[in-house]
């Protein structure tokens, strides 16, 4: 028991990713294949993944409900949409006429919705956050203004802000994006060459 | 041989060599200094300001898809849930990814074992939301009153809605991710930030190891490597000269 | 308090409510206020201009409703521009919730294009899990990876599936997707193709030394990049009518900043008198 919960899931690891890292370097049509086929396991696995979020939404909210938390019709709410969407899916497949109107009457305006309160985050995100308490934040609102005056009818009244936002664009901003990317991703090499040499246990909750 | 795939190849190669060189030198010597990162000091200190106030805290890694960002993120978790157990101060983790709860759990479960207080672990302070993660996580910031709230992962739009949240109860707010494109909102908004490789050194400097300094002295190495080549690189490409790009890309 | 160092603290609610105000308006009453094409825009766009009848083209609609504001706009115009240039296209989707869009552009250019007969000459793939594994995967055996199209039929009954005998096979990959880079790391394995990407705005930091580096042949971010592709195509929609609005809004946080600023320094001026009279 000890083995499959700690060893095996470090070798199946190790070998899967030795597969599909040495047939990237390495032309061998046999590996090439098995990476493939690693691949659409991977995918089908997603997909299974997918399950245990219903798992977790139910868990949640069907302990709201038994607890009878003030919360409870709310989540009777999620759970009965949950439900009707899975009901109607499984009946019709997502091609099916009522699913489609669900969805495009239902959840796209509400997922629309969602991020349309970014809209207003970003207004007082912008009024709280811009304030020159010293030269870098004085930079900061400078370069967020003239990037800003560079989309649609300003770049029409002020003709110096597309090429000056261009530049800042191309140089500094690219410039220290690419620095942070390239950090970034060595950084992620190390940690996932823990992970598959087994060096790293966090995501099995163990340590090192 | 791939075409295209020596010179990677070859840096990969190094990258292992000076890991496990550099870890095999810390466990020797001992010796390892990293610039302090000011984003743990202030978990630390929203922590501590939520147990004064009473408050929960809150966590999130955000709504991207898995990848090494959440492990740098779960080290970052067992630091703030051990810390959490350790003060008595609630947790309340928003989670997206389904597959990322079990993980959580275990990590959390695991932080409140080794301080002792397990009676005192809430399992359904971990909530799973999906596809409704950034309402439900704006809410229970605004229901919970958070003190602190921590965002560190791979982070999407719904970074610049948990600091307008957390922002309106004055939280302490700590948040890092090697997306490029959240850096400005984070940066503009949090007390402190975790800028890309900063979250995975952050591991090192909590608890360092063997394994966790190699990672952290082999990506600087490789970096200062692409550094120099970078500048050799311009100057090569200033005067004409494609010797070095053509070498790169063979 | 004086009035101006009020400005330090204005109640959050009054500026949503006048954003409010000054997004609906232009919607109802279109200003209509010039909208010049920028050179990066017009760059992509002749990028795709310079495909050929025939190419072959990944088409990728990998956002999800969230993002519908700026992405469908940008969908409906390259979609346009693919369909008059006559290339096959190829699509593809890896988020849960982008199927509905692939279904629609597909009928668009069906209904709107004669030239154009499923499985001759468009193909629309369903949703594949695993994101960059599934780019993957189209990257290392294509044809293995799909059984079923978008509407459930068999790829194998279709005559343009059957002409295809990989990724290598392809001209264009066109991306829509929410600033992500998981499509770019495999895709730019494939030997000779070019890498197009239309994102949302904020995603712009990320894409754009990709594309400043020449990795990617075009680039457009957010309503206002949807905007300027709609002139160019000759097709102005919800983009450009919504560009009236966006002018106002960015107007209006210039302006929130300017003031909240002079709050401030109004405020941070008062504090120090203060503290310098109290040391008196």
């Amino acid at each position: 028991m000890q083995f499959i919960k700690s060893k095996l899931p470090l070798v199946v690891t190790f070998v899967a990713a030795f597969i599909i890292i040495a047939q990237f370097y390495f032309d061998i049509p046999a590996w090439k294949t098995l990476a493939a086929e690693l691949l659409r396991w991977n995918v089908i696995l997603a997909a299974f993944a997918l399950t245990l979020g219903i798992g977790g939404i139910v868990k949640l909210h069907w302990g709201r409900i038994a607890r009878k938390s003030p919360t409870a019709i709310y989540s009777a709410f999620t759970l009965g949409t949950l439900a009707l969407f899975l009901v109607i899916g499984i009946a019709q497949t997502t091609r099916g006429t009522t699913y489609g109107w669900l969805y495009d009457y239902i959840y796209n305006p509400v997922a629309a919705t969602s991020y349309a309160t970014t809209f207003f985050f970003i207004t007082s995100a912008a009024y709280r956050a811009f304030r020159i308490k010293n030269s870098y934040a004085a930079v900061l609102m400078i370069s967020a203004i003239l990037m800003m005056l560079q989309v649609g009818a300003f770049a029409a009244f002020m003709p110096f802000a597309p090429k000056i936002s261009a530049w800042l664009w191309n140089i500094p901003t690219s410039a220290g994006m690419r620095a942070v990317v390239i950090g970034g991703a060595l950084s992620m090499v190390g940690n996932s060459f823990r992970v598959i040499v087994g060096l790293e246990r966090g995501h099995l909750g163990g340590g090192e | 041989m791939n075409p295209g795939l020596y010179v990677q190849l070859v840096i990969l190669v190094a990258f292992i060599g000076v890991f496990y060189v550099s870890g095999a030198k810390f466990r020797s010597d001992g010796k390892f200094s990293a610039r302090k990162l000011e984003a743990l000091a202030k978990m630390e200190e929203a922590i501590g300001r939520a147990t004064e106030m009473g408050k929960p805290v809150h966590w999130s890694y955000g709504m991207g898809a898995f990848d090494a960002q959440y492990l740098a993120a779960f080290v970052l978790l067992e630091y703030a849930a051990t810390l959490c157990a350790k003060y008595d101060t609630r947790m309340i983790c928003s989670i997206y990814l389904p597959e990322v709860v079990p993980m959580t759990e275990e990590i959390i479960r695991k932080a409140y074992i080794e301080q002792g207080k397990l009676e005192t672990l809430h399992t359904e302070d971990v909530r799973f939301w999906g596809g409704s993660h950034n309402p439900a996580m704006i809410g229970t910031i605004s229901r919970e009153q958070v003190a602190g709230n921590f965002m560190i992962g791979s982070l999407f739009h719904e970074s610049i809605l948990s600091l307008e949240a957390a922002a309106r109860y004055n939280a302490i707010q700590v948040m890092g991710t090697s997306n490029t494109h959240q850096l400005p909102f984070i940066a503009a908004g949090c007390d402190a930030i975790f800028i890309g490789a900063e979250m995975f050194a952050a591991a090192a400097q909590l608890e360092p190891t063997p394994v966790r300094v190699g990672s952290v002295v082999a990506a600087d190495m490789i970096t200062s490597i692409f550094v120099a080549l970078m500048v050799v690189g311009a100057l090569l490409a200033t005067v004409g000269n494609t010797a070095l790009k053509t070498m790169i890309l063979k | 308090m004086t009035m101006i160092q009020k400005l330090n603290s204005i109640d959050v609610r009054i500026l949503y409510l006048i954003m409010v105000v000054a997004a609906i308006y232009p919607l109802l009453n279109p200003i209509g206020l010039p909208l010049p094409i920028t050179d990066r825009v017009r760059d992509s766009y002749a990028a795709i201009d310079a495909l050929q009848p025939g190419d072959l083209v990944f088409y990728g609609i990998d956002y999800s409703p969230t993002q519908e504001a700026e992405m469908w706009p940008q969908t409906l115009a390259i979609g346009h521009h693919l369909a008059r240039k006559g290339v096959k296209i190829v699509m593809l989707n890896m988020i849960e919730g982008a199927y509905r869009y692939e279904e629609r552009i597909r009928d668009i250019i069906l209904d709107e294009y004669p030239e154009y007969q499923y499985g001759v000459n468009i193909i629309a793939l369903p949703f594949t899990a695993g994101r960059e594994a599934a780019f993957m995967s189209v990257v290392q055996d294509f044809k293995g990876l799909y059984t079923y199209d978008l509407a459930g039929a068999p790829v194998g009954d279709l005559p343009l599936w059957n002409e295809i005998n990989g990724a290598g096979d392809f001209t264009m990959y066109v991306e829509l997707a929410d600033a992500a880079d998981w499509w770019l790391r495999p895709m730019s394995q494939v030997p000779g193709l070019q890498l197009w990407t239309g994102t949302v705005a904020s995603g712009a930091s990320t894409m754009a030394p990709l594309y400043q580096s020449g990795q990617m042949v075009g680039f457009i971010y957010g309503m206002a990049g949807a905007a300027e592709y709609e002139v160019l195509v000759k097709k102005p929609g919800s983009a450009a009518a919504a560009m009236d609005t966006q002018s106002m809004g960015h107007a209006l946080i210039i302006l929130f900043v300017i003031l909240g600023n002079i709050g401030y320094q109004a405020q941070k001026s008062a504090e120090a008198k203060a503290k310098a009279a109290a040391k008196k």
